[in-house]
């Protein structure tokens, strides 16, 4: 073994951490006083830095084709279900695919923008307490203020600010409202997904919301099924839900 | 958990862990702090890699707390400083924080990062095997014996001078290629 390669194997021992206390002392010493010595380290640093970066990038990028195997927020899990159920699914999934898509084409053009805007109408707010004079900058009220006068960005940012323990059903409901409102669709989707499955008297509109989310990017295999759900309960939103139905079928 | 993603099956454990907790994360990040969904995605990635490196570095020996609490813990900082980057809002550290003292590698300055790209594309030009002998070696912190099984050589012995010409080698292709500007 050369004396390059015993340089070598102790500027790794070195970095790893592993030498003794004397021998690493004395590393330090001679980086500091030989120079030739000091450059070899760096030149050594530089290349393992680098053979460091790259092996980085590459797990991150393996991560990320990782990612594009998930599927994203599935509703449930059929992982029990039997193989039959699953192509029985998939067989309905198909055909669905294949009623809807000849919906859309008999209809030459479906223009789910224009559906959306017919239906479309944000959350109206409807504070429990009266106003005051005075309203604190950052409290609840101050926020849906700015809400119920169209600042849909400022609201964003104020309740983004906002502690967890600050947050509510409400809040949350408002900024997913915000979101959909500024065509942020999928921060949407997100907030009136979870809301939607929770025991709230957002639900109902969260599905709601949703469903026009869905329409919003042109994702009528989500949009239908919660279209349908809604036009089967007893919500003031069955008879929206209906006549979206409608208009899409024709 | 440690062991595994320390051990050959890293990946496969890394992946399992990915997948647990990505969606719920994303979720999290949204919903608490002004990213987006691709922001939320982009640092739960990075967030992985710093995982792993933390483990294989031994930054972490022992996760005292639950795989989720650190994976967020070291999840919320890099939103933090996304948001710092982009001059959003900035929540204040929270008590309860995981110590994060240990967590980040740090980031090289513009000039430095250059070089880390020449270096990178170096590594591109020394191809294989020699460039999985470096990156199992430095990167993912392999010993002699272990590379030797993954890439089916006969000894550690043979890994050792392969590492050590191979690293020669990319020292070579460095200056050659990029002399000029160094």
């Amino acid at each position: 073994m050369d004396k390059h390669q015993n340089e070598i194997d102790l500027f790794d021992q070195y970095t790893d951490g592993i030498l003794n206390k004397d021998l690493s002392t004395s590393v330090e010493e001679r980086l500091s006083s030989d120079r030739e010595f000091a450059a070899g380290f760096e030149e050594y640093k530089l290349l393992t830095d680098g053979i460091k970066y790259s092996g980085r990038k590459k797990l991150l990028q393996k991560v990320k084709s990782w990612d594009k195997q998930i599927v994203e927020f599935p509703d449930q899990d059929h992982s029990g279900k039997s193989r039959f159920i699953r192509w029985y699914y998939f067989a309905a999934a198909i055909s669905f695919f294949i009623i809807a898509s000849a919906i859309i084409y008999s209809s030459f053009k479906t223009n789910y923008e224009t559906i959306v805007a017919n239906n479309y109408m944000p959350y109206t707010y409807i504070p429990e307490t009266t106003r005051g004079d005075k309203i604190d900058a950052n409290s609840m009220e101050n926020i849906f203020t700015f809400y119920d006068q169209g600042e849909y960005v400022q609201t964003i940012q104020m309740i983004n600010k906002l502690d967890a323990a600050e947050r509510s059903e409400l809040s949350d409901y408002i900024l997913a409202n915000a979101y959909q409102a500024t065509g942020k669709f999928d921060e949407a989707i997100v907030i009136y997904g979870e809301i939607a499955n929770m025991e709230s008297i957002y639900s109902s509109g969260s599905k709601w919301y949703l469903a026009l989310c869905y329409l919003s990017k042109k994702d009528l295999n989500k949009a239908v099924p919660l279209l349908e759900n809604l036009q089967q309960s007893k919500t003031s939103y069955a008879p929206k839900a209906k006549s979206v139905l409608e208009e899409l079928n024709k | 958990m440690i062991e595994r993603i320390k051990s050959k099956d890293s990946e496969q454990e890394l992946r399992e862990v990915y997948s647990k907790y990505r969606n719920e994360f994303l979720l999290w990040a949204v919903k608490h702090y002004d990213c987006t969904m691709e922001e939320a995605k982009d640092v739960f990635q990075q967030t992985i890699v710093i995982f792993y490196e933390n483990i294989i570095y031994g930054k972490v020996t022992v996760i005292s707390t639950q795989v989720k609490t650190y994976l967020f813990g070291i999840g919320k900082n890099k939103i933090l400083e996304l948001l710092r980057a982009k001059k959003k809002n900035m929540p204040q550290f929270e008590e309860g924080d995981i110590d994060i003292q240990h967590i980040f590698y740090n980031e090289p300055n513009a000039e430095y990062e250059e070089k880390l790209v020449q270096m990178e594309s170096s590594l591109a030009l020394l191809g294989d095997p020699c460039k999985s002998i470096l990156e199992h070696y430095y990167y993912h912190k392999k010993s002699m014996m272990e590379i030797s099984e993954i890439l089916d050589y006969k000894n550690r012995e043979t890994v050792k001078n392969m590492k050590y010409k191979c690293l020669q080698r990319l020292k070579q292709i460095f200056k050659t290629e990029f002399n000029s500007n160094n």
